[in-house]
């Protein structure tokens, strides 16, 4: 038999083939496993990565595309002093966002991509602005005096409606009155919606002895003449507004008064195109009486073409007056990358800012806010500022529920009528004798030389 | 009485003592140990390897999945941004997977509202799931095999999100 010992053979040396060879299958064992863990450290480096960075500057191009354009249009069209043609507007825009797209291309290139931006089409539009805060709302132009008039027709989108009327020239509403008869009389704006049944009347007035200024919206198929029932208390705890203040601010299209939301201005948001704005009982049936309402206003419409004929040339330096402007653009964004390539068409659209901003004063909101001194006092710190530098009055009110009528009432107020230039800060403090868990609003507004102006508006609950 | 005494064992004689030893019996004692230890080892290096395989696997598809999704929703994205125009994502997946090839098919699935489930598989017979959402539409059921894809969009074409091998 073979001697597998290997005790005799040459001196012992030839020994443990079987481990050798077991050794080496173990061996060969970690190289696979080697090999699969490297596929393993592969695919973790794979998830680690970056992956939707290309995506991601995609969408962040297109976005910042979009505000330029929209801030650019914007600015355009409030510096629109010269009163330029639709053509030069849009040539002006097309300069601008080229310059931006330039420099958004050489950026792009260091990161191995390419962008483009190009405006196909500026829409025209037009300004129907009333800058003389202390006139009333009759027509001018070669209709001037005119106490019910058209301010623009066929409207297809209206970008902007805003009024900054004076508490004190509205019409009083007697205490106690029904909803008839404070409406009766009252300055009121009327929209000609195509298939209604009749006009949108948002009649606004104030009480006489509240002195706080209401917004009530009449329905198409309404008619507040003929309901003489609903009385004082029904209507004059859910009409918008009912603020006492001395400059109200109505944003139409926002659907918002005096900075609080009014559900009733939304039916402006979802009108059938085509309709037509009036301007109805703007003076006291006998004119010695004086107006209804006076104050500023704005409404741009999209429109190619306006009737000029209630409108002064803005040259002649009288309200109110036409201007031109570019209602929304239309633009193709591109970008390109090893990944991706990207091409969208979008409409920007500008004029849904108020485009009285850069002309109306503002709260810095980020350096503006409150303080709750726990004695029943509050103190704001306020900060704000005016593009064209005409800053006059800053009023901060002091306001708490009333649970028994759910209203809102004024319990104190401080003017601070000394501000004035591009800009202006300070505190205020207002107090009051205060129920803990009363909610209080701290509402703040200011106002410049124009008749604009900005509200800032906080609540709290006193503990 | 003669007293007996036992010499010192002689330990370098137990060496060269050959009483009772078998050299076969030697022999299948040496090779039946190394063997079974052998054994062992490979039996436990192997499953260890397939559990490695199988969990690589799973983890590579899983990411490919994600990648994907995460690729789909930034491509839907990009279209949503967009009122009319065009989309190309283009991503390189590995062809293979722990050395098997894998299928990708998307499906419109899943919980939520506008949600889709892209369901890798590869030859050995792993599986793994990846969801997203997407607003736009996504053509469903798409099938793919590993490697390079287009994720494409057009409003002038389809106007929905398709997925292709390049």
């Amino acid at each position: 038999m073979a001697d597998v010992s290997g005790r005799a053979a040459a001196g012992g040396r030839e020994r443990g083939q079987v481990l050798l060879v077991g050794g080496l299958a173990v061996a060969v064992a970690f190289v696979a496993l080697a090999l699969v863990l490297n596929s393993v450290i592969f695919t973790e480096n794979l998830a680690t990565r970056d992956a939707t960075s290309t995506l991601e500057s995609g969408v962040e191009g297109r976005a910042a595309a979009d505000d330029l354009i929209a801030g650019t249009v914007r600015r355009i069209n409030v510096d629109n002093e010269a009163n330029a043609t639709h053509a030069t507007l849009a040539s002006d825009l097309r300069d601008a966002t080229g310059r931006w797209a330039d420099f958004r291309t050489r950026q792009a290139a260091t990161g191995g991509g390419s962008t483009a931006l190009a405006v196909d089409s500026a829409v025209p539009g037009w300004r129907i602005r009333q800058t003389n805060a202390s006139r009333n709302f009759t027509a001018g132009g070669s209709i001037a005096g005119q106490d019910t008039w058209r301010l623009a027709a066929g409207v297809p989108e209206t970008a902007v409606f805003e009024m900054n009327l004076s508490r004190s020239s509205l019409s009083t509403a007697a205490a106690g009155t029904t909803r008839a008869a404070a409406t009766e009389e009252a300055f009121h704006v009327a929209v000609d919606e195509p298939g209604a049944s009749g006009f949108w009347r948002v009649y606004i007035f104030q009480g006489a002895t509240t002195q706080q200024t209401y917004l009530l919206v009449e329905e198409p198929d309404e008619e507040f003449q003929d309901n003489v029932g609903v009385t004082h208390a029904e209507w004059a705890t859910t009409a918008c507004g009912r603020v006492n203040l001395d400059h109200v601010r109505v944003d139409v299209d926002d659907a918002l008064m005096a900075g609080q939301p009014c559900q009733e201005l939304r039916f402006f948001q979802s009108l059938n195109e085509s309709y037509d704005v009036y301007y109805n009982d703007t003076m006291e049936d006998v004119l010695s009486d004086g107006p209804r309402v006076r104050g500023t206003y704005e409404l741009f419409v999209n429109t190619s073409t306006v009737d000029h004929t209630p409108y002064y040339a803005m040259a002649d330096g009288r309200s109110p007056f036409t201007q031109t402007a570019i209602s929304t653009a239309f633009a193709t964004y591109g970008h390109e990358t090893d990944r991706v390539d990207y091409e969208a068409a979008f409409e920007s659209h500008p004029a849904r800012v108020s485009l009285q901003r850069g002309v109306n004063p503002e709260f810095d909101t980020t350096r503006t806010s409150y303080t709750d001194n726990g004695d029943g006092s509050y103190t704001v710190d306020w900060r704000v500022t005016d593009d064209d530098g005409d800053l006059a009055q800053i009023d901060v009110y002091l306001y708490y529920n009333d649970s028994t009528t759910d209203g809102w009432v004024e319990i104190d107020n401080e003017t601070d009528s000394t501000i004035g230039g591009p800009s202006a800060s300070g505190s205020t403090s207002v107090s009051g004798t205060l129920v803990d868990g009363t909610e209080v609003t701290l509402y703040a507004t200011v106002q410049d030389d124009n008749g604009g102006g900005d509200t800032w508006i906080e609540t709290d609950e006193v503990d | 009485m003669r007293s007996t005494r036992h010499p010192a064992p002689d330990l370098g004689r137990l060496v060269t003592d050959e009483r009772g030893v078998s050299t076969t019996v030697g022999y299948v004692l040496s090779l039946g140990v190394a063997t079974l230890l052998l054994t062992g080892l490979l039996l436990a290096a192997g499953n260890f390897m397939a559990d490695q395989r199988e969990g690589a696997s799973r983890t590579e598809l899983r990411v490919v999945g994600q990648q994907l999704a995460s690729d789909l929703a930034g491509a839907d994205r990009l279209a949503q941004a967009a009122d009319d125009g065009s989309v190309t994502v283009r991503r390189s997946l590995p062809p293979r997977v722990v050395g098997s090839a894998y299928t990708i098919r998307i499906d419109q699935g899943g919980a939520v509202t506008d949600g889709y489930v892209i369901t890798l598989e590869a030859e050995n017979g792993v599986t793994a799931t990846a969801r997203f959402t997407a607003e736009t539409d996504v053509a469903t059921p798409t099938s793919l095999t590993g490697g390079d894809v287009v994720i494409s969009y057009d409003t002038d074409g389809s106007a929905v999100l398709e997925v292709t091998n390049a």
